[in-house]
């Protein structure tokens, strides 16, 4: 494991690098998007003319100004750029402006009228869903079904010695991404668009723009890094068609950069979804028959909503073998704010109903938690949660004996020395899949060059947000290639650069830039090898790529420049897909990594407020890439999902943001962070299995939830059946069980 | 978002300001530390439309011990009150509520007087002012005059000032020996505006008889508030648990918070309840000491 | 009343302008004299992205308007490295992984050398208090904590060689 610093660090602490929301062009526009009051209403009428005359005002656009298609979605265009009718939440976009100021085209905004006539607001899938509710789509109010039934479900449970029933509830999570959208749009002399704006995969950017702007895609070059985070929330379009038209309209680049709450208001949130999980257990402590409901609040409109329900599906069973498995999900349409890509993508939300599934069974038949997760769990050679041959590790049972041991450790569950608080441990595991799924294009690809300046450079269509890419890349393209990182030029995020690699999202990353390495070193070694023979007249053989240049007996023969001088450059490219099960099951995946997590909890008996003192994160995802990136993930992933089980809730009330910015919307501090924060890699693999470092931008995040809801019960015997936990419910429920009396003696108040 | 138009006016002289405020009438705002004010102002919360910036008035800015009595400038940094000294020797009460406020980055920057003068019922430096029984000096073109904490806070944000006057000084009382105190507070994530918090004032003879006491909870109210009965029910006791319960009747009698996203009302009487108890404890540990 | 003429020192650069008073010195810093090191997040002062150091104290430039810094001495992060030559603090960052998107990274420093000038050998606890004034969503702030406790402690050892 090589200790390898970012290549993007130096730029990042002296504040030299651009983000593309820091950019700014002369005679640069300031763009402002009006979005609904409403949550759910019909336009009767716009009328801009007072916004136009304001001095200082370049543009004011409707959906009268859009050229090409007037809706957007990565799969389903069904948002409209600009509302023409109805508006369907409150982050629907009716008009733009474009004006020489923020200020200008902000009272710009106030002076455009617009008419509505208000419809009745469907802020619930119960709602939504109620016969006779008015239609917010086409095709009604459901986006997605999904499910997945094995086995006889019904002559499992009948064979179960304890069944346990819950229903769980969680949140609407906020990416909370530092950076707010935004960029620059920039009308180019030759009648092109350059698009200076953060996304996760410039090339769908590009697609989806040229569909709303009539234009050829060619037209158009997304310039997509980097961003200050995106955790899958800049993965759909945000501000791209505002800033495009504006700046087309004006013939000027247009500036958009969100401010927080507008970012609050418009932008994805991860799906708030009730599931209801019904999973018997036998007396031998074997899992028989696992039966779930999920009901997802998708918001207005469609973005990734049903491949996240089909994620959630496809990950109700944990790593668990299960004999009989039902479950149904339904993704709802509703007026409230968009349900998106996030970090985990629906895997987070099943994993937290699963493993409190798994805590309350073993105790409703008192077998230790530990021991009916090792029964149960796969192994090697089972097949994946769909029925599907995935790529065989034994990643499963690996993290959870990573996890026992540190649990182990932990228990029993000790008095606190104070009395007045109370110390639990729980733990949970997950595997979770990465990739896009069967029956989905993933593409994957990257190009080697040896520049004319001697550079060697490795591009690839990925996006740089923090996680780490760049570092990635690096490592990857130094180890495979054997020379210096001073040797090599890493192209990424422009599309008129890079060749297209699929999207930065789904884990990918990694594990693609190391398959297209596979792919691209041979060649391209091979015609280094080959030139600098030719130059150099020594045989092919004894010559071998290192630092700096061509090796011979250990000395460097021929600097790159060297061999790059006065000839064309050496470029090698790769196509390729990400890979799938040879099974030919919807939306299943293929390269699964898994995760144990044990979490420790101090709760405060007369406030009930719950202080996460310990967490110990392992990791079955193949060879560690680059140790501080992986830590990086993992950690902040654990402190993302951390603020996910105890403050995080995007509130919404009649379709109305409540949080409406990061004063009422929390995320953890420093002072929530635990003390003990530990992340062990487990990184052994197959001595067959050829698909090298798996990515692991999602899995950190995804068990955290249930091993501190597990914690909880531990600490003061609350079954956490709904996120955030907030310390009212802890209060509640120990109050109501006596808990306070139990530690209560003599004297003073405690403190 | 960014705020609407204002005028803005950086007086050299106290009697500047106070001539410029009285021009403004109505329209004008003081703006010192404005870590209250500016947030507000950029949420379109607050659209003052003459602001009037006490920051050049330098000879507002200081800490004295005078007569046993503690006097703050109003535009003194909160973080220069937290890194005193003196601050800390002789009143303990108000150095830890200060570090409560905030985080250290509006510390260097938020002002005492500031505060006070926004009066949010859960900050810190009001409670801690009622607690310690201060008052404030308020200065108009025509007089200065003083008003006790109890009667400063009027209801939610309000104060006894008038559109014309500016708080120039904090006094504090300080404390006798064989006192104690404790500020304490509960906020979802450190640092952000408390649910509740409490503070408490006690001073005890060798005997453990507690001879005067103030306690005061914010966040319950629509104005910091002391809990007079506090002073009735322990004065002349050793604290104990029966004492403590009956003082946490009439907190309960006394307080009407209010339910939003963060707390219900429920939780918040609770809290209030938890930390009477326990500022009541520290105090009482610290004045026996 | 329009506009203002300020002169603020940023970095040791006078900057003359012109400012209507209601812009903020973030707005300023970043937009009029183009350092966009310094980051705006959530505009009232929760997130701390957009700290500088004003007058030798760490403050929200989210929270001052420019006009208030009219003869004042302001630094930014473009001001901490001189010659190219990053600060140890810099360094450190980077050495220990304490940062990664970097938005936020900017204003973290800021407060950090600040506090260190003034504090130079705090306590974990004080460390913690201090980075409390800021939201990090990457990190989940322990290679921050290192980068900073490296600091202190080749600081140390620096004054005692």
């Amino acid at each position: 494991m090589a200790k390898k610093i970012r290549p993007d660090g130096k730029e990042k602490v002296t504040g030299r690098l651009k983000y593309l929301t820091d950019l700014a062009f002369s005679n640069m526009l300031y763009g402002k998007i009006l979005r609904s009051p409403y949550p759910h209403a019909r336009i009767l009428s716009i009328s801009t003319d007072k916004a136009r005359q304001l001095p200082g005002v370049q543009a004011v656009i409707t959906h009268k100004d859009v050229p090409g298609l007037n809706g957007f979605g990565i799969v389903t265009p069904d948002q409209p750029v600009l509302c023409k009718d109805i508006v369907r939440y409150v982050g629907d976009a009716v008009a733009a402006v474009a004006a020489d100021s923020v200020e200008t085209a902000t009272r710009a905004l106030e002076l455009i009228h617009v008419q509505y006539a208000p419809l009745p607001v469907l802020d619930s899938p119960e709602k939504a869903l109620e016969e006779g509710a008015p239609l917010l789509h086409p095709n009604g109010n459901v986006l997605h079904r999904a499910g997945f039934q094995k086995g006889d479900i019904e002559s499992e449970f009948a064979k179960c010695a304890a069944i346990v029933e819950e229903t769980y509830h969680v949140p609407r999570q906020l990416h909370a991404y530092m950076e707010t959208e935004g960029g620059v749009i920039v009308p180019e002399k030759d009648g092109s668009l350059t698009v200076y704006v953060g996304t996760q995969h410039g090339f769908k950017d590009r697609f989806q723009l040229a569909r709303i702007l009539g234009m050829p895609e060619e037209h158009i070059r997304v310039v997509s890094s980097p961003m200050g985070g995106s955790f899958g929330g800049k993965d759909e379009l945000n501000i791209q068609p505002y800033g495009a038209l504006l700046a087309l309209s004006t013939g000027k680049p247009v500036k958009i950069h969100q401010t927080r709450q507008e970012s609050i208001r418009s932008s994805i949130k991860r799906h708030p979804m009730k599931i209801t999980m019904k999973t018997g257990i036998d007396q031998d402590g074997r899992l028989r028959a696992h039966q779930t409901t999920i009901v997802a609040d998708t918001g207005a409109y469609a973005t990734l909503g049903p491949a996240i329900l089909d994620f959630a599906v496809e990950h109700t069973s944990g790593p668990y073998m299960i004999p009989a498995v039902d479950t149904k999900g339904i993704s709802v349409f509703t007026n409230n704010g968009v349900s998106g890509e996030f970090r985990g993508f629906g895997g987070n939300q099943v994993t937290f109903a699963l493993e409190g599934q798994i805590d309350r069974l073993a105790a409703a038949i008192g077998m230790d938690s530990v021991e009916m997760r090792r029964l149960n769990i796969r192994r090697e050679h089972d097949l994946g949660p769909l029925g599907q041959q995935i790529a065989e590790t034994n990643g499963a049972l690996d993290v959870l004996q990573s996890a026992a041991a540190v649990y182990a450790e932990k228990k029993p569950s000790s008095q606190n020395q104070d009395r007045w608080k109370r110390t639990g441990t729980g733990m949970a595991i997950t595997m979770h899949g990465g990739g896009l799924g069967f029956g989905r294009m993933d593409p994957a690809g990257g190009r080697l060059s040896l520049k004319e300046d001697g550079k060697i450079e490795i591009s690839f269509g990925f996006e740089e947000a923090g996680q780490g890419i760049l570092a990635v890349i690096e490592t990857i393209t130094t180890e495979q290639l054997g020379c210096a990182k001073e040797d090599i030029s890493i192209m990424i995020g422009d599309t008129s650069l890079v060749p297209s690699s699929g999207s930065t999202t789904a884990s990918r990353g990694t594990s693609m830039v190391w398959h297209s390495l596979q792919r691209l070193k041979k060649p391209f070694l091979q015609k280094l090898l080959t030139r600098a023979a030719r130059k150099t007249g020594t045989k092919e053989g004894q010559l071998s790529i290192g630092p700096g240049g061509i090796w011979e007996n250990g000395e460097c023969r021929l600097s790159f420049r060297e061999l790059a001088s006065e000839q064309a450059p050496i470029v090698i490219s790769t196509q390729f897909d990400f890979p799938v099960s040879p099974d030919p099951i919807d939306s299943a995946h293929f390269l699964y990594t898994y995760s144990g997590v044990v979490a420790q909890v101090e709760v405060d008996l007369l406030t009930g407020r719950i202080n996460v003192t310990e967490l110990h994160q392992s990791l079955s995802a193949g060879p560690v890439v680059n140790e501080m990136g992986y830590l990086g993930q993992i950690e902040g992933g654990g402190v993302m999902a951390l603020g996910y089980t105890l403050m995080e809730d995007v509130i919404m009330a009649d379709g109305h943001y409540v949080t409406e910015n990061l004063d009422s919307y929390l995320i953890p501090g420093i002072k929530d962070v635990p003390f003990n924060l530990q992340v062990k890699a487990v990184e052994s693999l197959p001595a067959e299995d050829d698909y090298g470092p798996r990515g692991v931008g999602e899995i950190g995040t995804i068990a955290v939830a249930p091993a501190i809801a597990n914690a909880i019960y531990d600490a003061v015997g609350l079954r956490v059946s709904q996120l955030p936990v907030k310390p009212e419910t802890v209060l509640k429920s120990t109050e109501e069980r006596g808990v306070l009396h139990g530690s209560q003696s003599s004297n003073s108040g405690g403190n | 978002m960014k705020p609407p138009k204002f005028e803005y006016y950086k007086p050299a002289t106290l009697e500047e300001a106070l001539n410029l405020l009285e021009e403004a009438g109505d329209d004008g705002k003081i703006i010192a530390g404005g870590q209250s004010l500016v947030p507000i102002m950029n949420m379109r919360l607050a659209s003052p439309k003459c602001l009037i910036d006490i920051n050049g008035l330098e000879e507002l800015s200081y800490i004295k011990n005078e007569d046993n009595t503690l006097k703050i400038g109003t535009l003194t940094r909160q973080s220069d009150v937290e890194q005193s000294e003196m601050v800390a020797n002789v009143c303990g009460l108000l150095a830890e509520a200060i570090t409560q406020i905030g985080h250290v980055q509006t510390r260097n920057r938020g002002t005492i007087g500031g505060s006070i003068v926004h009066a949010d019922p859960s900050a810190e430096l009001p409670l801690a002012l009622l607690t310690l029984n201060g008052s404030v000096q308020i200065t108009s073109k025509d007089e200065v005059r003083t008003v006790a904490a109890e009667d400063f806070f009027i209801t939610y944000l309000t104060t006894d000032i008038m559109p014309t006057e500016v708080l120039t000084e904090v006094t504090i009382p300080l404390m006798e020996e064989k006192s104690g105190y404790s500020f304490q507070e509960v906020a979802r994530r450190h640092g952000d505006f408390a649910l509740v918090a409490a503070a408490c004032h006690m001073t005890v003879d060798d005997e453990g008889i507690i001879t005067a006491v103030r306690l005061a909870l914010g966040g319950v109210e629509a104005i910091p508030l002391l809990i007079g009965d506090a002073e009735d029910i322990l004065t002349g006791e050793q604290l104990s648990d029966l004492l403590m319960e009956q003082v946490t009747e009439s907190v309960e009698m006394e307080s009407d918070p209010e339910s939003d996203l963060h707390a219900s009302s429920e939780y918040r009487m609770h809290l209030a309840k938890v930390l009477t108890k326990r500022v009541l404890t520290q105090a009482y540990e610290r004045a026996r000491g | 009343m329009g506009k203002h003429e300020i002169e603020v020192t940023i970095n040791g650069k006078v900057y003359q302008e012109e400012v209507e008073p209601r812009m903020l010195l973030s707005d300023f810093v970043r937009d009029v004299c183009g350092l966009t090191g310094t980051h705006v997040g959530c505009e009232h002062g929760v997130c701390g992205a957009c700290t500088i150091n004003v007058n030798g104290s760490a403050v929200r430039s989210c929270l001052m308007f420019a006009i208030q810094a009219d003869g004042q001495q302001v630094q930014t992060v473009e001001g901490l490295t001189s010659n190219h030559e990053l600060t140890d603090l810099q360094k450190n960052f980077i050495e220990c992984h304490g940062l990664q998107c970097g938005f936020c990274t900017a204003g973290i420093l800021m407060s950090t050398e600040d506090y260190l000038e003034k504090n130079p050998n705090p306590s974990s606890k004080e460390i913690k208090e201090m980075l409390s004034g800021h939201l990090c969503r990457c990190t989940g702030y322990d290679g921050i904590v290192k980068a900073i406790e490296k600091t202190i402690e080749e600081r140390n050892q620096s004054v005692l060689s």
